[in-house]
């Protein structure tokens, strides 16, 4: 159990080493790709067990330190993206099919788009914009390009998913 | 549904509240250097090979296809372009006379070599904020107001917000990052630059009076702290002499890519 455990967290960590470091240098408009998101859609949907906030608290450290925000935002932030993505995947997107993985993802992807630019807005640092981000067209283009690729990438993994096993339903929405 | 087991939410609320109790209280610095110490040449190395395809990308996709040759001649063109300002640096103190007593040597500027780790890290993508992070900290005598040199030695931004471990750099670009220069015109002119939207800079504050032109060479002039004169910045690329205003405006071009920062050295004063 505790090999399993450790390998998670080596996955883990590896996830957000990725994001963090390689989805950074990428071309402009593959940079709002999310791994840890995705990891996020993928286990909730197998499993949703509330212990899995605990997997949170490592990823948001890491964020923490490698952060321009105060420290400690993505210690809560994080945890609370879970609980939120939990929420909905246990009360509205619930019968793993496919457009439940896509709703999953649009949701967790928006609120954490949303509150993340909130965040940089209302706290100090470099590059604070004069204009309220909301107002701001790129903005809108940069969600647009993160709930794009995120979708596409979420739509990749769940026809492989697909394939490895029969927990997911291949529909949809209803199986007629 | 199952029910949240509230003895484990208290106790991780209490878990994440000790951690950033201990950060504000140094006592994780040990477990937070532990992860930069992991972290930083993995991160560098994941950077280079983001870098090294957001290269690719640009070389073969791109909106301006550029040959090989192109580039490489740019590249040749930005490395005379330092030369040729620090050798007009050099005419000019050669030209005046030193009656001081104490006349001293410049000394070699001391640096620090860093990698770039991330740029823009968490999404955190602003209107105009060009961010990199590197892997050198206070514990590598980094502070902030620092100059910062690509490897043809042009100020490609300044350190700010630096950790033990890691610093901030606000590219010349971004909207934050002020410098204070002089132009290699007939007067000398001193301005103030700022970033323009994460793509130019614009150089404000400049007396009618003062004589300005295309091509102008743009160089630190030494008057902040920590940055000494002479460092190339860029040319001057556009002037703006709005006829009813007491200043006139320019824009200068970055002599550096973005795309290329990977390798960045700090000077230290």
């Amino acid at each position: 159990m505790y090999i399993k455990l450790f390998f998670k967290l080596i996955f883990i960590i590896g996830l957000v080493a990725i994001q963090l470091f390689f989805i950074s240098g990428l071309p402009f408009w593959l940079r709002f790709l999310n791994p840890v998101i995705i990891f996020l859609i993928f286990s909730l949907e197998f499993g949703s067990d509330f212990k899995n906030i605990w997997w949170f608290l490592p990823i948001g450290l890491i964020f923490d330190i490698y952060s321009f925000l105060p420290f400690g935002f993505f210690l809560v932030f994080w945890p609370l993206i879970f609980i939120f993505a939990r929420l909905m995947a246990k009360n509205f997107f619930t019968n793993r099919s496919f457009y439940s993985f896509l709703g999953l993802t649009f949701s967790v992807c928006l609120v954490y788009f949303l509150f993340l630019n909130l965040a940089i807005y209302f706290f100090p640092g470099a590059g604070v914009s004069e204009r309220f981000f909301l107002l701001s067209k790129t903005f809108w283009l940069n969600l647009f390009f993160s709930l794009s690729l995120n979708l596409v990438i979420v739509t990749l993994i769940f026809n492989l998913a697909n394939m490895a096993t029969d927990r997911l339903k291949p529909v949809f929405l209803f199986k007629k | 549904m199952k029910k949240i087991n509230f003895k484990s939410v208290s106790l991780f609320i209490a878990t994440v509240g000790l951690l950033v109790f201990f950060h504000f209280t140094g006592l994780a610095k040990p477990l937070e250097r532990g992860i930069c110490f992991i972290f930083n040449p993995v991160g560098a190395k994941l950077q280079n090979w983001g870098s090294g395809i957001s290269a690719f990308y640009k070389d073969h996709f791109g909106r301006e296809n550029l040959a090989s040759k192109e580039k490489s001649l740019e590249e040749k063109v930005e490395t005379l372009t330092v030369e040729n300002a620090s050798l007009k640096q050099d005419q000019e103190e050669n030209i005046k006379l030193r009656s001081y007593l104490n006349f001293f040597k410049d000394e070699k500027n001391k640096y620090v070599l860093a990698d770039v780790i991330a740029k823009n890290v968490s999404g955190e993508i602003k209107d105009g904020s060009d961010i990199l992070m590197i892997n050198k900290g206070k514990k590598d005598n980094l502070k902030s107001d620092l100059a910062v040199l690509n490897e043809q030695g042009v100020v490609v931004g300044k350190t700010y917000n630096c950790e033990d471990n890691t610093c901030q750099l606000a590219l010349i670009t971004g909207n934050s990052c002020q410098l204070a220069i002089s132009l290699l015109n007939q007067s000398g002119t001193s301005g103030i630059t700022s970033g323009n939207m994460g793509l130019t800079v614009s150089l404000n504050f400049i007396p009618q009076s003062e004589n300005i032109s295309v091509g102008d060479l743009v160089v630190t002039s030494g008057m902040e702290d920590n940055i000494p004169r002479g460092l190339t910045v860029g040319k001057v690329s556009l002037i703006d002499k709005g006829s009813n205003e007491i200043w006139q405006k320019a824009s200068l071009e970055p002599l550096f890519d973005l795309e290329d920062l990977t390798i960045v050295s700090v000077l230290i004063p």
